[in-house]
């Protein structure tokens, strides 16, 4: 009997109902109210954490529905960037057709908490956050006397003590960037593992190559719920021992298009019983918000009887 | 007209309030006609005419709780009648009629093509989200759509026109695929079967300039060959002049690869969303076209399409800051004849008062630097 135990987990920002997002339509041009829309979007997250209640999603997060972008309310209630956001460079984020406004770092970076408390949208349990790396990259960085990276490291350190008070109790980091799963960039998540021991941290890599080689000495020690492997490798040479009793992650859900696209997992069990991670978790390649919510709702439950299906034949 | 530095429009601008309340059947206010006579007022319209056609609406709105056909196209018409004459006004060389039919550049091509199904409404930026399609099987079209639009067009301007169509990776890009499985395959089937028959018609139609929108050109590292393919493959043997609209993207992607395109005349791209906004003309100051260094080196005879002011912000660029632009990008590629001063994109997101100020700098501007170039 296999000792790894298959789970099932969704990260990044959900997709909104076509009819929240005609409500955040009207509320933007004064024809619905705040009161309204806010009702409805607690309304449409405690759905949403439903839809993955029921389709055995083990990490379930509220979606984030709230959030414009993947750094926006954090900035919002940040000082230490550009005041003017809201005029910020247009950017594409990263390869696919979203744009965010780019924040500029002009100063040491320190939550306002006032603003936090008044203004951070909800969290559940459960949240997925950019990684340091990934977060300073998409900024620019002004301010000189910093490096963006560690400006935002301890940045992170202020938001993960305020997500505690929140009753956050796991935090899955996306790294956009594959390469800072080494060096540095993993130096940033250790050190913040290691300022809040209560939090559960899991790394997860959506955007990045399979296959690739992958230094196990760079997680050995370190102090997080799990190790990460962006997607299982089907080549023997990357096949790491070290993933022994930790946590892998693997993409099985495409959600860059609609179609089901039938997971490669179920071919790997062999690896799988060979890399013999403590966890194997399940999940989707890119932000759920990049398709329809009639669709995710189904890619979700699809995740939830994926999981199920490879834990039975583990 | 002096040949060089032409200005230019790059495609869309808001529809009025009054428009989009009257074609989606809601109420039409004293604000909206108020509003739209005081633009025609301001544009040399007859405001008597425009308050007229849209009293008339409305009463037919009331009593039948819709709008009769003919009222729709005359409010289409006027809304088309202004843009084009707020574009004259702020002393545009190359105008179109910023795109008043289209709903929106993406959805008004797919929603006319055939072997598309809606799927569902997916974020593109801040909190605002576009309806995407699947293709479901090979595209293709019953009637091309952009005919309507130049035959108004035609009556309603001397000046130069130039048509901006979606392009075919974009099209294919932005949907989802459930057919092809295969994204060369579905992208050279928008550009034979949907992009190509559009630019026909056009041609025929005595169109000198079409302008191919790719906003996703750039997007993904590893597919330049394909944007290159597919505008060829929509324009091939077609005699005419095409150029290519792209914004928002990493461009370092493109070039050098982009000089296989054929007979591409322009590349219309968008800089000053990344420029600083202080003055000058150095290097230094002006870090949001360096790039057009490369671009330049890679296809010497292509044209720019120089953005000079940026579209997502209400912020106004001076005209002495749009003429530093302009030098700078005339220092870079050479000849002024080969730079065409534009927003970066379509101005669809900005409110007709701010729009136009943008193009009136632009002109603006571009004029300053005419006078220092002595041309």
């Amino acid at each position: 009997m296999s000792e790894t135990i298959v789970l099932s987990a969704v990260h990044g920002i959900a997709p909104r109902s076509d009819e929240l997002l005609k409500l955040g339509a009207d509320y933007e041009r004064g024809r619905a109210t705040q009161e309204t829309f806010t009702a409805y979007l607690v309304q449409e997250a405690d759905e949403w954490l439903q839809v993955q209640r029921e389709a055995g999603i083990a990490f379930p997060e509220n979606g984030k529905l709230g959030w414009q972008d993947h750094l926006r309310p954090l900035v919002n209630v940040t000082d230490g960037f550009a005041p003017d956001v809201d005029n910020g460079t247009v950017t594409r984020w990263f390869e696919d057709n979203r744009f965010y406004r780019q924040p500029i770092i002009v100063d040491r970076l320190q939550l306002d908490l006032t603003k936090f408390e008044q203004d951070f949208p909800p969290t559940g349990e459960n949240i997925s956050l950019l990684s340091p790396r990934s977060f300073s990259s998409l900024c620019a960085n002004a301010f000189a006397e910093l490096p963006a990276e560690r400006n935002i490291v301890q940045l992170y350190g202020e938001l993960l003590f305020c997500l505690e008070q929140r009753g956050v109790k796991r935090v899955t980091f996306t790294e956009y960037l594959p390469a800072a799963l080494h060096g540095e960039g993993l130096d940033s998540i250790k050190l913040l593992a290691d300022w809040s021991p209560d939090i559960a941290f899991a790394v997860f890599a959506p955007g990045g190559q399979c296959d690739v080689p992958y230094n196990p000495t760079s997680n050995i020690g370190i102090g997080l719920e799990g190790a990460v492997l962006n997607k299982i490798a089907t080549s023997p040479e990357y096949r790491r021992p070290a993933f022994k009793g930790k946590e892998i992650w693997h993409q099985a859900i495409d959600t860059t298009n609609t179609q089901n696209t039938k997971s490669d997992i179920e071919a790997h069990l062999d690896i799988i019983r060979e890399l013999a991670p403590a966890r194997l978790v399940i999940t989707h390649t890119v932000d759920l918000e990049c398709l329809p919510l009639v669709v995710v709702k189904d890619k979700v439950k699809q995740l939830g009887e994926l999981a199920a299906k490879v834990a039975e034949k583990l | 007209m002096s040949e060089v530095l032409l200005t230019q429009e790059v495609g869309s601008l808001a529809k009025p309030n009054w428009r989009v309340e009257a074609i989606a059947g809601r109420e039409i206010t004293r604000e909206h006609i108020h509003d739209a006579a005081n633009w025609a007022d301001r544009l040399g319209l007859d405001p008597i005419e425009t308050e007229d056609i849209l009293c008339q609406a409305r009463h037919y709105l009331r009593t039948d709780g819709a709008l009769r056909p003919q009222d729709a196209i005359a409010i289409k018409d006027m809304a088309a009648l202004q843009a084009v004459r707020l574009q004259e006004k702020a002393g545009l060389d190359i105008i179109y009629d910023g795109e008043q039919d289209r709903s929106e550049m993406y959805q008004h091509a797919i929603s006319r093509t055939n072997g598309i199904e809606p799927r569902g409404l997916v974020r593109v930026f801040d909190n605002r989200s576009y309806k995407k399609f699947a293709v479901v099987r090979e595209p293709s079209i019953d009637t091309p759509w952009h005919t309507s639009e130049v035959e108004r067009l035609r009556k309603a301007t001397d000046r130069q026109i130039k048509v901006p169509i979606t392009g075919p990776y974009t099209l294919g890009d932005w949907s989802f695929d459930e057919y092809f499985e295969d994204k060369r395959e579905l992208v050279l089937s928008l550009a034979r079967n949907v992009i190509r028959p559009n630019l026909i018609a056009l041609l025929d139609q005595g169109v000198d300039w079409i302008q191919i929108d790719e906003p996703a050109a750039g997007t993904k590292n590893g597919e330049t060959s394909l944007i290159v393919e597919s505008f060829n493959e929509a324009t091939a043997g077609l005699i005419g002049k095409f150029s290519m609209h792209l914004c928002y993207s990493d461009w370092r992607r493109l070039f050098p690869d982009f000089k296989a395109l054929e007979d591409c005349q322009q590349f219309s791209i968008e800089f000053a969303n990344r420029d600083s906004p202080e003055l000058g003309r150095s290097a230094a100051n002006r870090p949001g076209y360096e790039v057009l260094k490369n671009i330049h080196a890679a296809a010497p005879e292509t044209s720019i399409g120089l953005g000079v002011v940026s579209i997502h912000e209400d912020i106004l660029e001076s005209p002495e800051l749009v003429r530093d632009r302009v030098l700078r990008a005339v220092d870079i590629v050479g000849d002024p004849a080969k730079v065409f001063p534009s927003p970066d994109c379509g101005l669809r997101t900005r409110s007709w008062e701010v729009a136009y100020e943008k193009l009136a700098r632009t002109v603006e501007g571009t004029n300053l630097a005419k006078q220092e170039l002595g041309v």
